[in-house]
């Protein structure tokens, strides 16, 4: 379909109609990576929502870098009694390309395992009981410290393995507890309410656990669990034709994601360990990144589910992937919906296949249509601006010298962290190269940036972007009083009650 | 009624992986893959038997995009049995 053909019929139908009243203003609609896919709709736990990095800025820990991957998202916290644990088919990875070839050279991979027990209560006249097992997750307090869960049916712990070249059959060798010089990790029981989780921050800290990393000289340390959404967006509207204004105040709607939890895998890890030969051309080095998750391919459905015995299902197969997610909003606002499973099933090495939807971008034809006479797309093909900072890493910041153009979230860790409180949530377009598109900080409002990044902010000359200057927004901010200073830099939970 | 169903991750669509990753394990289904590199006709329940079989953290899925797929059990209540007594 031709694109004049495209507007007009766009224009004819339901859009102006819903201008109508929004006058210039409805922007676009953005969730860094919730629920973008089709397929993923249907296995929420592999979900993969944000995913961040940067040099870590908690003091004294600045020669780290921090990851976080983000899985599960639009957590209401009262979702009992089951909550929201991961899924214990899958693996759960973080990769890392250091030498700019947009294959993985070291892979972080996270399985989860549930711990189950059967409480039972005696239920009966005296002296003829019967122990009875009880639907609920817990039947009693937990924490503070993270082995207290004696009252807890349901818990999970997590191995996690380090892997150096292909993520499949490269070198695997496992990250050790310092705490207990195990491999096992434990996660917090999500934060069902104030009356079973007393302190829920000290029991969520007491899972922050140092980490060994086989060949990386240095402490690591790793968090899984629970945490308030950092993320912030008028979901709602953004999805719904862009229904506000794109050029009102930054922080002038609801975030619609104010009152929901997601599931954190943040590790942070010695920067020398995380390197490799990549680095830009003022030879500073430069680590590219994303995560993804994998399920076995194959799954039968037990007709016959049993306690002690086979559940519900079983699976079985090669992991298959089926989320991936390095810069955030591409698979939600740039690859078509025609190629979202398949974007999130593909590596960084083959995005070959999906480059039309970066040099040729419909969101900003869109927004052209949608705010007509006011917004206008740029009138430059291919969009070299977009594969630079989408694809390639900004020239002296993070391009690494010879990068195979593919997209991941790509971080330069020797510039220096700017401290809470002065960063600029508008990162590298801000004037804080220590933030988005340079990794990406919690606090980086990465739906404005990619905003006016695609309307041509990168673009100098106004004739070929006339919206180069403009101040595009969704009109919400992250709420720098939601984030924490210190790892894992996302906030405790909300409780399920009360609410 | 029992009802026995089966799904498969169709993420495997994308992946280049050939079918030699399921080791020709338990054809029960009938119909094992007569075309290389993931071509042919073969049995859902095959297919599937395969896949598990080919269980590993190692293996690469099994790509499905060329082939053409026949569901021959879909009342056959006992089709996937083995593979839930062996897991």
């Amino acid at each position: 379909m031709s694109r004049q053909y495209t507007r007009s019929l766009l224009a004819k139908s339901v859009v102006a109609s819903i201008l109508i009243g929004a006058g210039f203003g409805s922007a676009i609609s953005l969730a860094s990576s919730h629920r973008e896919a089709p397929f993923i709709t249907e296995v929420p736990k592999v979900d993969g929502t944000d995913f961040y990095m940067f040099r870590s800025y908690e003091l004294g820990r600045e020669n780290t870098v921090t990851m976080i991957a983000n899985y599960l998202p639009l957590q209401d916290a009262y979702g009992g009694p089951n909550y929201f644990d991961l899924d214990g088919n899958a693996i759960y990875e973080i990769h890392i390309d250091n030498t700019g070839n947009a294959e993985e050279d070291i892979t972080f991979r996270f399985k989860m395992t549930d711990v189950k027990q059967d409480l039972q209560l005696d239920v009966g006249n005296d002296g003829a009981t019967q122990k009875v097992s009880v639907p609920l997750k817990n039947i009693g307090g937990i924490g503070p410290s993270a082995d207290q869960t004696a009252a807890v049916q349901m818990r999970q712990t997590y191995e996690l393995t380090v892997i150096r070249g292909d993520r499949r059959t490269g070198t695997a060798e496992t990250v050790m507890n310092a705490f207990d010089q195990s491999a096992t990790f434990s996660k917090p029981v999500d934060n069902i309410g104030n009356k079973s989780i007393g302190d829920y921050e000290a029991y969520a800290n007491d899972h922050v656990y140092d980490a060994i990393i086989p060949g990386c000289n240095g402490t690591a340390r790793v968090f899984v669990g629970q945490r308030k959404e950092a993320f912030a967006v008028n979901l709602g509207e953004i999805f719904d034709l862009v229904n506000t204004n794109p050029l009102g105040g930054r922080n002038a709607e609801a975030n619609d994601l104010a009152d929901k939890n997601v599931t954190s895998l943040a590790l942070e890890v010695p920067t020398s360990c995380l390197t490799g030969t990549a680095a830009n051309s003022n030879n500073q080095k430069v680590i590219g990144a994303w995560t993804t998750a994998s399920l076995p391919q194959g799954r039968v459905l037990n007709p016959q589910p049993m306690a002690n015995a086979k559940g519900a299902s079983i699976q079985g197969g090669a992991f298959t992937q089926v989320s991936r997610l390095g810069m955030p909003l591409v698979n939600e606002v740039v690859i078509g919906l025609k190629d979202k499973d398949a974007f999130n099933a593909s590596e960084p090495k083959d995005d070959g296949q999906f480059a039309t939807y970066v040099t040729h971008p419909t969101l900003p034809e869109l927004l052209e249509i949608l705010f007509q006479g006011t917004a206008v797309a740029p009138n430059m093909f291919p969009r070299t601006d977009l594969v630079s900072a989408f694809l390639t890493g900004v020239p002296a910041v993070n391009q690494p010298q010879g990068v195979v153009t593919s997209e991941m979230l790509r971080l330069n860790p020797e510039i220096e962290v700017t401290q809470p409180g002065f960063q600029n949530d508008l990162g590298v377009l801000g004037g804080d190269n220590a933030g988005f598109p340079n990794g990406r900080r919690p606090i980086d409002d990465v739906v404005d940036v990619s905003l006016r990044v695609a309307m041509g902010a990168l673009i100098a000359d106004s004739t070929v972007a006339p919206n180069n200057q403009a101040p595009f927004t969704d009109g919400v901010q992250v709420d720098p009083n939601g984030l924490q200073s210190s790892f894992p830099y996302l906030s405790t939970p909300l409780p399920g009650s009360p609410n | 009624m029992i009802k026995t169903l089966c799904m498969l991750s169709l993420a495997g669509w994308l992946l280049t992986g050939c079918l030699s990753g399921g080791g020709g394990g338990g054809s029960a289904g009938g119909g094992g893959v007569d075309g290389g590199g993931g071509q042919g006709t073969q049995s859902f329940t095959a297919l599937v038997k395969d896949i598990f079989a080919g269980t590993s953290e190692t293996a690469e899925p099994v790509a499905i995009n060329d082939l053409t797929i026949t569901y021959d059990d879909q009342e056959n209540e006992g089709a996937f049995d083995d593979l839930l007594s062996q897991q």
